[in-house]
């Protein structure tokens, strides 16, 4: 053996490196990663058919559900129409009869909670003018009779009152929508004033660009024209036709077009005659008679508060559609936060 | 004789209960971006004279003035804006944004 073997041998054997670990344990590397990236994916592909499953179950409960709601609320306005019109109503009814009119109120009532987007105005000031009627009617109705009428009419506005007040609010809480305060007092000699709110340090910016012109107030109902300033602006000559706003006004439903895709509308809030302070003081509400009484000292005769609200005409129509502008918007949000 | 007074603590009661004004003025304050503001509410009759005392909004924005009668006020809020507005009977609802 020569010299230079006998050193070789000598020599301690060479250590092992990662790449001589790595080229032993190569295969075994391989299965074990392509095992792991399989249960990885057999896991992820039965989470998302899991998850696809749960949204498939969901849709059809919300469809199922959507649409025995429907079915509900279809017979439940069948219902109602039928128990108010119906032949057997109408044939064997007293139309003086207060019970079956305290009846029609609570049909009003239902109906209205339940088809907030139905134009049942109608109805309501039909019921609300026949009552009036029978209420100032001293020949025919005795002192009872008229005060019940009175406390019955009293309610039906507080229903429509009640409903297009939640339909004004829940309009102003939108973005993009502006409202304004308008009051409306007539006075013994019969003269109409229109009061607006007013920032006195900055100047009204209110930013509704029409005028509000009052032609009358009469038992509840407001007859006004609104002048579109950009209208009168190009047209001088121009006269806006005046309609009649009463409790039953719904936001949604009864709205003018004004300026781009912006829509108007009038909500009557409050309305007081001081005649009704000597004829039916015992029926109404006793926390507000030294205010009503107050008024009647100052001259007044007749006071309404109007509310005009614009907003975008992207909310008018059916009753969930604000919210589902919201919920896209959030979602829209969302997405780009992400 | 007991029951005379009561008689009478009861007819006074009603009598100063229908003596007193229902129109409430309430309302939210917020700055221009409608966030709800801490401030002093101050209310003046038409005539520029203060009705009862300023009121603090709370964490909400919320003011309220009870028991005062319809008419024509000035409402001061923040600094220096000032609303001309008139309440009427029973409650009455502004809401005021902060210029």
């Amino acid at each position: 053996m020569s010299e230079e073997q006998l050193e070789k041998s000598k020599e301690p054997p060479k250590k092992k490196d990662l790449w001589d670990i790595m080229q032993a344990l190569g295969p075994a590397i391989i299965a074990a990663t392509v095992a792991i990236m399989g249960s990885i994916y057999g896991y992820q592909q039965a989470q998302m058919t899991k998850a696809s499953e749960m949204r498939e179950v969901y849709t059809k409960i919300m469809t199922e559900r959507e649409s025995s709601d429907n079915s509900i609320r279809a017979n439940m306005f069948q219902m109602l129409i039928n128990a108010m019109f119906g032949k057997d109503v109408s044939a064997t009814s007293n139309p003086d009869n207060i019970r079956l009119i305290k009846q029609r109120v609570m049909f009003l009532d239902v109906l209205s909670r339940n088809f907030d987007t139905v134009d049942i105005k109608p109805l309501f000031e039909e019921l609300d003018g026949d009552l009036t009627k029978k209420i100032y009617n001293d020949k025919a109705y005795s002192d009872g009779a008229q005060k019940d009428y009175f406390t019955t009419r009293s309610e039906l506005r507080r229903i429509g009152r009640n409903l297009s007040v939640k339909q004004l609010n829940a309009l102003a809480s939108l973005p993009g929508t502006v409202v304004k305060n308008i009051v409306l007092i007539e006075d013994k000699e019969g003269n109409l004033q229109v009061m607006q709110d007013e920032n006195t340090s900055t100047g009204n910016s209110d930013n509704i660009p029409v005028e509000i012109k009052p032609q009358s107030l009469d038992d509840g109902k407001v007859d006004i024209s609104l002048e579109y300033l950009k209208t009168k602006a190009s047209d001088q000559g121009f006269k806006a036709p005046s309609f009649v706003v009463t409790f039953y006004d719904m936001p949604y439903i009864d709205n003018s077009v004004i300026d781009k895709d912006m829509r108007i509308g009038v909500v009557l809030t409050k309305y007081v005659t001081t005649k009704d302070l000597d004829m039916f003081r015992d029926r109404l509400d006793k926390r507000l008679i030294k205010d009503y009484e107050d008024l009647k000292a100052g001259g007044i005769v007749k006071y309404a508060e109007i509310r005009l609200i614009k907003f975008p005409a992207k909310y008018t129509g059916h009753r969930d559609r604000p919210y589902l502008q919201e919920i896209l918007q959030d979602l829209v949000k969302e997405d780009k936060s992400k | 004789m007991r029951k005379l007074f009561i008689a009478i603590f009861v007819m006074v009661g009603i009598f100063t209960a229908s003596m007193l004004y229902a129109a409430n003025l309430f309302g939210i304050v917020s700055d221009k971006n409608g966030k709800p503001v801490e401030t002093k509410v101050t209310l003046k009759d038409a005539k520029g004279a203060p009705v009862g005392e300023p009121v603090a909004t709370d964490k909400k924005g919320s003011y309220a003035f009870k028991d005062i009668k319809p008419g024509s006020y000035i409402v001061t809020t923040g600094a220096k804006d000032e609303w001309k507005i008139f309440v009427g009977p029973g409650e009455t609802r502004r809401d005021f944004r902060l210029k």
